[in-house]
C-alpha cells in the first residue's frame, strides 16, 4: 500500500490538487467576515496535517531504531523531521499572513502561535541534533530526543481549545464549525496535501540513495 | 518493589555523600543562587517577583544539572552506574529525586533572597506554590537528567552542544507560567481545576514514565 502510494503519489498528488484548487477558489463560498483571506485557511491546515503526520512519522520510526537499532530507520525518523520542520514553517508563515488583515497584527500571543512557534524550534533543533549525534556515532541519542520533542505536539491541539486564545477552533467545539462546501475543499485539499507528503518522502528517499 | 526503592534510596545516599564530602557544588550553587536573583531583582524589579522567581531557578538549575553530571563522568560514576546489577531505568529515577533534592535547596536560596532584597512575601499562598514549585522541579529534573549525562558522552562536538535540549523546556515552561498567574488567586480551586495545572500534572507523569525508559537506551553502550 505504502509503495503503491510512494509510486503514484505525485500523479494523485497532481489530480487531487487541481481540483482542490478549483474547490478553493471557485466553489467554496466566501466567507462572511473575514472574506477571501479565509481561503488560506484550507492550505494552512493542509500544512497542518503534513506537519502532524511527518512527526508521528518521526517519533513511530525513532521508536523503531531504539528498539531494532537499524540506521535505515534513523534515517527514515530524520526525513520524516525534515519535511515537518518545512511544515511547520510554512504553517506559521500562512498563519502570519492570515492573521494580519483578520487579527490586524503578524503576530500574537495566542497559546496556538506560541505552541506552534516551540514545535518549529523543537524539531529544528532535533534536525541538528541528529546531525551531530550521527557524527559522534550515536544516532540513538537524536531518537531520544525526537520522542520527547514528540510529547509537545498533543499540547498544540488541545491548547487551542483549552488555553485562552483567539485562534478559531475548525472541527466542532463551541463556536466553531464550517459549512459543508468548505468542508468538501478541505477535505479534497487534506488529499492533495497527504499525496504531497508522501511524494516528498519518496523524493527525498531517492535522493538519500545517490 | 521493595527492591527497587531500597535500590534509589542507595543511589541517592551514595549522591548526597558525595556532593556532602566535596562541598563545592553547594557552595557554588548558594552563590550563583544568590547572584542571579539578586541581578534580576536589580533589573527587573519586584513587580514580576514569581516570574523572576521561576526564570532564576530554571537558568540555576540548567547550569547545575550540567556541572553535577560532568562530575559524574569525570569521578567514574558513570561507569559504575552503567556496570550496576539493576536496570537503568531505577538509576534515572534516583537521578531525578536527587536533582529535585537539589531543586529544592535553590528554590529555598532563590525565594529566601527574594524575599529579603524585596521586602515582600512572592506568593500568599504557600500550599499552592510548593506544589507547583514541585512539578516544575520533576519535569526539569527529568528532562536533564535524561539528556545531560548523554550530552557529557558526546561533548566532543563542543561545549555549546547542552544548548541544543534548551528548547525541550520551552513548552514546559509555558506552562508553569500561565499556572503563575493562578496562585494566588482567591479561590484554590481556581488554580487546582486550571488547565495548566494539569497539562503539568499530565507532562510531569509522561515524563517520568518515559525518561526512566530513554535513559537506559541513551546509557547502554
Amino acid at each position: 500500500m505504502i509503495l503503491f502510494l510512494r509510486r503514484y503519489s505525485f500523479l494523485f498528488f497532481i489530480i487531487f490538487m487541481t481540483l482542490s484548487l478549483y474547490m478553493v477558489f471557485l466553489y467554496a463560498p466566501k466567507e462572511k467576515i473575514m472574506g477571501d483571506v479565509q481561503r488560506i485557511f484550507y492550505f494552512h491546515m493542509g500544512y497542518v496535517l503534513v506537519f502532524t503526520i511527518a512527526f508521528t512519522m518521526n517519533l513511530i520510526y525513532s521508536i523503531k531504531f531504539l528498539r531494532h537499532n537499524n540506521l535505515a530507520d534513523s534515517n527514515i525518523a530524520y526525513i520524516n523531521g525534515e519535511i515537518g520542520t518545512v511544515f511547520t514553517l510554512l504553517t506559521l508563515v500562512s498563519g502570519m499572513i492570515w492573521a494580519k488583515p483578520v487579527w490586524g497584527t503578524w503576530w500574537t500571543s495566542d497559546p496556538q502561535l506560541t505552541t506552534t512557534l516551540i514545535l518549529f524550534i523543537l524539531y529544528f533543533t532535533y534536525l541538528v541534533f541528529h546531525k551531530l549525534a550521527l557524527k559522534s556515532g550515536v544516532p540513538r541519542y537524536s531518537s531520544i530526543f525526537a520522542i520527547i520533542a514528540f510529547i509537545d505536539l498533543p499540547i498544540v491541539y488541545i491548547s487551542v481549545r483549552i488555553m485562552r486564545g483567539i485562534s478559531p477552533v475548525v472541527f466542532g467545539g463551541e463556536g466553531g464549525g464550517i459549512s459543508s462546501e468548505m468542508m468538501d475543499t478541505l477535505l479534497v485539499t487534506f488529499g492533495a496535501f497527504l499525496f504531497l507528503y508522501f511524494y516528498l518522502l519518496d523524493l527525498r528517499l531517492k535522493l538519500d540513495k545517490i | 518493589m521493595r527492591d527497587f526503592f531500597q535500590i534509589v534510596l542507595l543511589i541517592l545516599k551514595k549522591d548526597i555523600r558525595v556532593e556532602i564530602r566535596e562541598r563545592l557544588n553547594l557552595v557554588y550553587l548558594f552563590i550563583l543562587s544568590l547572584t542571579l536573583s539578586l541581578i534580576g531583582f536589580i533589573f527587573i524589579g519586584s513587580d514580576n517577583m514569581p516570574e523572576l522567581f521561576f526564570f532564576s531557578v530554571l537558568i540555576i538549575s540548567l547550569i547545575t544539572n550540567q556541572r553535577i553530571s560532568r562530575q559524574e563522568v569525570s569521578l567514574g560514576g558513570e561507569l559504575i552506574l552503567i556496570n550496576a546489577p539493576c536496570d537503568l531505568s531505577i538509576v534515572c529515577f534516583s537521578k531525578i529525586l536527587y536533582f529535585i533534592l537539589v531543586n529544592t535547596f535553590v528554590c529555598i536560596t532563590v525565594v529566601s533572597t527574594l524575599s529579603i532584597v524585596s521586602g515582600v512575601i512572592i506568593f500568599e499562598n504557600t500550599t499552592n506554590f510548593v506544589l507547583l514549585c514541585f512539578l516544575f522541579s520533576i519535569g526539569i529534573s527529568s528532562i536533564l537528567t535524561t539528556f545531560s549525562m548523554m550530552l557529557e558522552r558526546i561533548k566532543g562536538e563542543g561545549q555549546f552542544m547542552f544548548i541544543l535540549i534548551y528548547p525541550l523546556i520551552l513548552p514546559f515552561l509555558i506552562l508553569t507560567y500561565n499556572s503563575i498567574s493562578m496562585i494566588d488567586g482567591s479561590i484554590d480551586n481556581d488554580f487546582l481545576t486550571s488547565f495548566s495545572l494539569q497539562a503539568l500534572i499530565a507532562f510531569d507523569i509522561l515524563l517520568l514514565t518515559i525518561c526512566p525508559i530513554l535513559f537506559s537506551y541513551s546509557i547502554r553502550r
